[in-house]
Formats: C-alpha cells, structure tokens, sequence
C-alpha cells in the first residue's frame, strides 16, 4: 500500500534542498562520465575532421589549439577531460624532440594533471566520508543517497 | 532457438532439484521495530549457509562454538537447548550462520517464556509521575520466568522446524555425512542447510518510515520497507448505539468488559496464546451468552459494552486507538460516558476455585473511586499491588476510572509458556478422553471448559450488578459449558500481523470472534442478500445501530445451506497505533511497532565440497580454456609455417 504522506512547506523545502544536494552528486557523476566522452568524441571529429586520434597528422598549431580547449573545458566540472588531455598529448609534450608550441602544450599538460590529482583526491575523500559515515548520519544520510541498501543500516 | 531455451531451463531446475532439497514446513523468525531498537532475525541477502551440526549435549556445542573445523554452522537446536544462555553464546559467536530449532515436548524445559519480565512497562500506566513505586515492575514481576529472547536482535536466521518428518530428513543428512566417526572430523562432501530470510527493515521505525516516505516520493521503484502492525477490535453492546453518532451519547452509562484478541511467539506467525488469550475470550464469550438474554428481558440502567482489544502484546495497539478515538470525540462514546470497567487477564490456571481481582492502588486512593471498586469487588482487601499488564492501564491513563482486572495468579503469572510456542491446549490442561473424533471433541465438557464457564458465570452477574441490574434475576444468568468451546480456538493463531489480508479485510481470529459474538446476540431477519448488503433502503432496518451478515447456515441433511441474514450490533473499529495516524513515529507513549518486509522465506539443504575444490574446480577449467584459446590462435601460425 503506498500513500504519499503529507509535510508541512518548511520540511518539504528542506526535504528539498537535502535531495538536490544528493542528486547533485549523481549529476557531477554522469557529467563526468557521459559529457567528457561526448566533448572528446565530438572535438576529435571538429577539430581534426576525421573521427581517427591521429595525432600524427595534425599540425602542431592544431595540436596545440586541441590542448587549450581541452584544458579549459575541464574546468566546467569535466576533470575527465584533463584525464583525457594528459594521456593524449603526453607523449607530445615529453617524449617528442622539441618545436615551438611545445613548452606550452608542456605547461597544459602539467596544470591539467594538477587538476586531476585535485579532483581524484576530493572525490576520494568524500566517497570514503560518505560510505563510512552515511549510515551514522541518520537523516541527512538518506536524504543525499540516491538509492539505500535494503536490510542493512 | 526459444525451444532450445526452454529445454535449456527444463534441465537447468531438474538439475537444480537433483542438488538441493527444498524444506516446505518452516516457520521464520522476522524482524519487528519500535521507536528505538530492532528485534528478531535477519540474514544475508543470498542466505546464509552453514554445515549442518545436531546440537544434543554440551560436547556439541563445544564443538560448534570453538573446536569444530568446517566453520560456520547451521545448528540444529534440540529443544533443550533453545534458551537463553545458549542462544547468546550463539548470537555472540562468529562461527554461526543460523539456527533451526525443533520444536517439540520431548526435551521441553519446565517454563520457558521468551518476552520479557516486565511486558508493556513502558506504555502502562505506572510510570514517573504516576505510582512511580509501582512502575517497572518495582512492586511485582509479572513474568518471572521471561527470558527476553524475542526482543533481543540476531544477525543470523532462526527457523523453526515444526513437521517431525522434515526433522528425519534432516537427522539422516546429519547422521550420513556430518556425523563425527570416533572423534575425528567429519570428511568433506558435508551436508549444509542454507536459510533465506532477508528484512528489508533496519534500525526503528523512524528509519525505515522515512526510507518508505523517501522510496514514495522521489525513487523511480518504490519499495515499502515495513508496516505497521495493525488489524481490528471487536466490540458489541446490550443496548445498541448509535454507530454514526460519534463523540459523547447522551444518557449513557457505560460498563465495559473487556479481553485481549491476541498472542505472539518467538516466531512468525505462531501463537497459540491458549492460558494468554484464549482463556480471556471464551470466558468473555460465555459471559455475553449467559447475560445477552436477562439483558434484553430485565435491562439494566446501563448499557454493558463489550470489548476484544487486538494487539495487546505490542504495547497495548487496540486499547490505546480506542482510548484515543473515544478522547477525540471519534467513537460511538466518549470517556464521560464510561462507568466501570472489568477485564478479564488470564484466567485459565485457578487452582482450585481461586479467582484474583487486580486494582490499581493509585487510584483508589480517591474516595468515589475506590467506593466504586469495593462494591465491585463485594468486599475490601489490601490493595498495595500494581494492576498486570492490561488495557485497563490504557483506560486509566487516560481517566480514573474504577475497575477490576480477573487473573487466576496473585502476583507473578502462574502461566509457565507465557507468549510462546508452547502456551498450547497441554498447557491449559485441555485433555480430551481417548477415542473421541473432532467433532466429538468439539462438545465434550472438559474440565477447563467447566472452570472457564464458573467464570463466566461470576462475570456475568458482576456484570449485570455493576450495570444497576436487580439482584433476583441473578439466578438466570449461568453460563453453559457446552458453549465454552474452547478447542476451535486452539488451533488458531492469535498473531495480529498486518493490514489487508488475502481472505478478507481482517484476521481470521478477529472475524471469527465477530461471527461468534453475531451468532450471540443477534436476530435471524427474513430479509433477501441484496436487502441484507443494503438496509438503509429499508424502513425497519437501521444500518446505524446495527450491522448485518449474511450468512451461509448450517449444513442440512443432503448437504445444501441456506443463507440468511442476522442483524446484531456487533461492529470492527480500526486496531492502529495512533502513533502512525500521528506520524509520530518516535513516539513513548503509543505503539509505534512495525513489520518488516522480505522478498522470500525458504530453506533448503543440499552438499557442499571442500572450501579449496570450491575455489580451484573454476580456476582449473579457466586454465584449460586459456591454454584451448592459446593453442588454436597459434594453429595458424603453426600449420602455415
């Protein structure tokens, strides 16, 4: 038998608030995930007009502009990007003899591993956090959980 | 290719029966919640498995709690064993993975209760600000002998084998493989036992009311996670009243008789109740046979209500909605039109012709009140002890009203099984003489019958002289032990559980209670089934002061039935908690225990290999697949070179 049972407004905004805040984590989630894939696929086919990674053929301005945005799009709450942009241009930026636009396809790779490493350790910590302490957190706990185990606090 | 998969899944269960050996007649043990704790049994969420061990002696137990070396067991718990003592060093140990008690009288010890020593003691009526002395069980214990074991929370199943045949199969498992040969260990393959019953409740009320709310409002699934325990009371009354009248009757007086509708057990489901409640309802239903009829000759000023309150067990649930709906001006009276009041606890044990009345101290320390008592009770007599558990308690929180409470014990229970298994028909010394069919049986006069009907009888002309009746009608009112007929209620089970059910609105016990109480007090009308579901289109009949039944009749000779309709004033009123109506789910002054929820129940035992086998098998046949794999990728280059 399900009803819905009725609240008062004050305990409904708040109801409220606590479960955008916990849907909130799920959508950064799904952000990461599905937009960074769709960026990556999408910039590969508009910005080299083909849908292979080839790196080789690109011209290093190319090259270079590829970086940029990839750099700046992380910042939209899309560390995958950077993730992306490390392991991509990697070798470019390290292991190739050097050429102009080199140091600064360098410096973007270096700032977009800082980010990573920001955004890896935060969301390490407070997934750690939360599956630790949900259950202790009564409330509040169920109110930021997408979905509660059933049968166990 | 759909009929290759049927074959596929033909074979798959053929396969799976030849594995494992389903167990039909179990009997869980379930998870209840309060505003604060868990109590009962919960076990993984792919069940629990463990190697099967027959707990007979204390070597056994050795055994399974520290010296055996195929741990974690399934115990199979003999009836001896099945306390306290054994079952905490159970509940502490990491080497159990469920318990199967038996259920039997061979082994049975001299008592054995598992509720607690106090029952109710927190939604009674003595607490800080009234009889603070009395409250707690500080002035007597009511169940000495109560060990507590249903409130205590296992984190492992519990079942319980009832059929003795499902026993045997078990045993010949144990005794095939897993039995010790000259004190060494048993060899693998081992028999194992694996228990399914996974409660989707956790932590109290309050938790898993909220999760239900949160499921509702916001998960594409939702999932209820328990419910409230709840069903109906039963009420009735010599002079009819005015159903949808609610709040205050003008010039009524009311007497109110009452008893308890219910029982409960360790296990799910299982309560035979007989000394705890069914005792209280046979009497109260020979009381109403024997008084109905003077009532209706020679009425008495007031009106006698009568009243089976369901859900006692769990902190007084019916007692306290209708104290509750009568405060609130939501039933047929109010507290002001109530007079008295007589319960009848449990009254199936008198030694003798030994009948107790049980008052509250407190509030006979007021005049009128204990004025009224006395002449209740026909005489003065000391008056230091706490009144038992019972809903007279409810009525008293909420007024002083006067009022007796009957038991056949003074201080402490002379009930042994009180809220267990085996408070049955042995336990109330119901014992027919050899030779007697079922139907034979159901009007012999035993010897309980003929002590339940004195009662009865006592009631009624207490009854009758508390209304204001006149004292030489007394002699009518007798009760007939023929119609104390008790073992039709010994078979039953008395647990209140949940809501709607499959056969109907309410438990069967409750509606088996209203048809009796029917059959009672109410007249054979002539009026067709479709006038009989409709009265109100009639002139005669009122549908206000009467409810109608239609009803199937007794069998005749060649075997048909002739349904008709009686109209009594016989009614349901909804037994919930007012802490759910409230949603006060935290509550300390309401019920506020729920049921959990599972998916399914069910046991089966099959056998299981070594650990290593376990582990290896599936690693081996990865290895030859690989190596398989390896060899025809080089085919190619092997046989063009």
């Amino acid at each position: 038998m399900i009803t819905i049972i009725p609240i008062s407004l004050q305990q409904s905004c708040r109801v409220a608030v606590l479960f955008c805040l916990g849907r909130w984590q799920q959508c950064c989630s799904i952000l990461i995930s599905s937009v960074g894939y769709l960026c990556m696929d999408l910039s590969r086919v508009f910005f080299t007009g083909n849908s292979t990674m080839n790196l080789e053929r690109m011209p290093n301005e190319e090259k270079l502009s590829l970086c940029r945005r990839y750099y700046l799009g992380g910042f939209a709450f899309l560390p995958f990007l950077w993730l992306v942009n490390v392991l991509w241009f990697f070798k470019e930026a390290f292991l190739k003899p050097a050429y102009t636009e080199q140091p600064q396809i360098k410096s973007y790779i270096k700032k977009s591993a800082l980010g990573l490493i920001l955004w890896v350790a935060v969301l390490t910590t407070w997934i750690t956090i939360f599956q630790h302490f949900r259950a202790r957190w009564g409330e509040v706990g169920d109110y930021l959980s997408f979905t509660i185990p059933l049968g166990t606090a | 290719m759909l009929k290759g998969l049927m074959f596929l899944c033909v074979l798959c269960s053929s396969v799976e029966q030849k594995i494992y050996v389903v167990l039909n007649e179990t009997v869980p043990c379930v998870r209840l919640l309060n505003a604060t704790h868990q109590i009962g049994c919960q076990s993984s969420i792919s069940g629990d498995t463990g190697v099967l061990h027959v707990l007979e002696t204390e070597s056994d137990l050795d055994w399974i709690l520290s010296s055996g070396p195929h741990p974690p067991y399934m115990v199979i718990m003999e009836t001896a064993f099945f306390n306290r003592s054994v079952m905490m060093r159970m509940k502490n140990s990491s080497r159990v993975a469920g318990v199967a008690v038996i259920i039997s009288k061979t082994g049975l010890a001299d008592n054995f209760s598992p509720h607690t020593t106090c029952p109710n003691q927190n939604t009674g009526v003595y607490s800080e600000s009234y009889g603070s002395d009395l409250a707690n069980c500080n002035g007597t214990v009511w169940n000495p002998l109560g060990n507590g074991l249903s409130y205590e929370d296992f984190s492992f199943p519990v079942f319980a084998l009832k059929d003795e045949n499902q026993t045997q199969v078990l045993r010949k498992c144990y005794e095939d493989h897993n039995q010790r040969v000259n004190g060494s260990a048993p060899q693998y393959p081992l028999c194992a036992m694996q228990l399914f019953s996974h409660m989707h409740a956790v932590t109290d009320t309050v938790t898993c009311m909220r999760r239900t709310d949160l499921q509702n409002r916001f998960s594409i699934n939702p999932e209820v996670l328990c419910d409230p325990l709840s069903d109906f009371n039963v009420w009735t009354s010599t002079r009819p009243l005015n159903n949808s009248a609610k709040g205050h009757a003008a010039d009524e007086s009311v007497v109110i008789a009452a008893t308890r509708l219910d029982g409960r057990s360790f296990f799910w489901e299982q309560a035979p109740a007989a000394e705890g409640t069914v005792s209280g309802i046979v009497t109260l239903l020979a009381t109403i046979q024997a008084l109905y009829p003077v009532t209706q000759e020679a009425p008495p000023p007031r009106n006698i209500f009568f009243s089976f309150f369901q859900g006692e067990a769990f902190d007084y649930i019916g007692s306290s909605k209708m104290v509750y709906d009568m405060e609130k001006n939501d039933f047929v009276i109010d507290m002001n039109n109530v007079h008295s009041m007589l319960e009848i606890g449990q009254v199936g044990l008198r030694s003798g012709r030994s009948l107790w009345m049980h008052s509250d101290p407190v509030s006979r320390q007021n005049k009128s009140v204990d004025t009224e008592v006395s002449e209740e009770e026909g005489k003065l007599s000391l008056f230091s002890h706490p009144l038992p558990p019972s809903s007279f308690q409810r009525f008293l929180r909420a007024r002083r009203i006067p009022g007796l409470v009957l038991a056949d014990h003074n201080t402490s229970f002379t009930n042994r099984y009180y809220e267990s298994m085996y408070d049955d028909a042995e336990n109330l010394n119901v014992t027919y003489p050899p030779g007697l069919t079922p139907d034979e049986q159901l009007v012999y006069e035993t010897d309980a019958a003929k002590s339940l009907a004195e009662v009865a009888t006592l009631v009624a002309r207490s009854l009758y002289l508390q209304a204001g009746g006149e004292e030489k009608n007394l002699n009518n009112i007798t009760a007939d032990p023929k119609i104390v007929n008790i073992s039709v209620f010994l078979t039953a089970s008395f647990y209140i559980g949940l809501g709607p059910r499959v056969h109907g609105p309410a438990h069967s016990v409750t509606r088996f209670v209203q048809y009796i109480l029917a059959n009672l007090t109410g007249t054979v009308t002539n009026l067709t089934e479709s006038q009989c579901q409709n009265p109100s289109e009639l002139s005669t009949e009122n549908k206000d002061l009467f409810s109608y039944f239609w009803v199937s009749g007794p069998a005749s000779v060649n075997g048909t039935r002739e349904p008709f309709c009686v109209r009594a004033s016989v009614r349901l009123s909804k037994a919930v908690s007012p802490a759910f109506e409230l949603l006060e789910y935290g509550s300390r002054n309401y019920s506020t225990w729920t049921e959990s929820r599972w998916k399914s129940i069910r046991a089966r035992i099959f056998l299981v290999a070594s650990r290593e086998l376990e582990v290896m098998q599936p690693a081996l046949v990865e290895l030859t697949e690989t190596k398989q794999k390896n060899i025809s990728a080089k085919t190619e280059i092997m046989f063009i070179k």
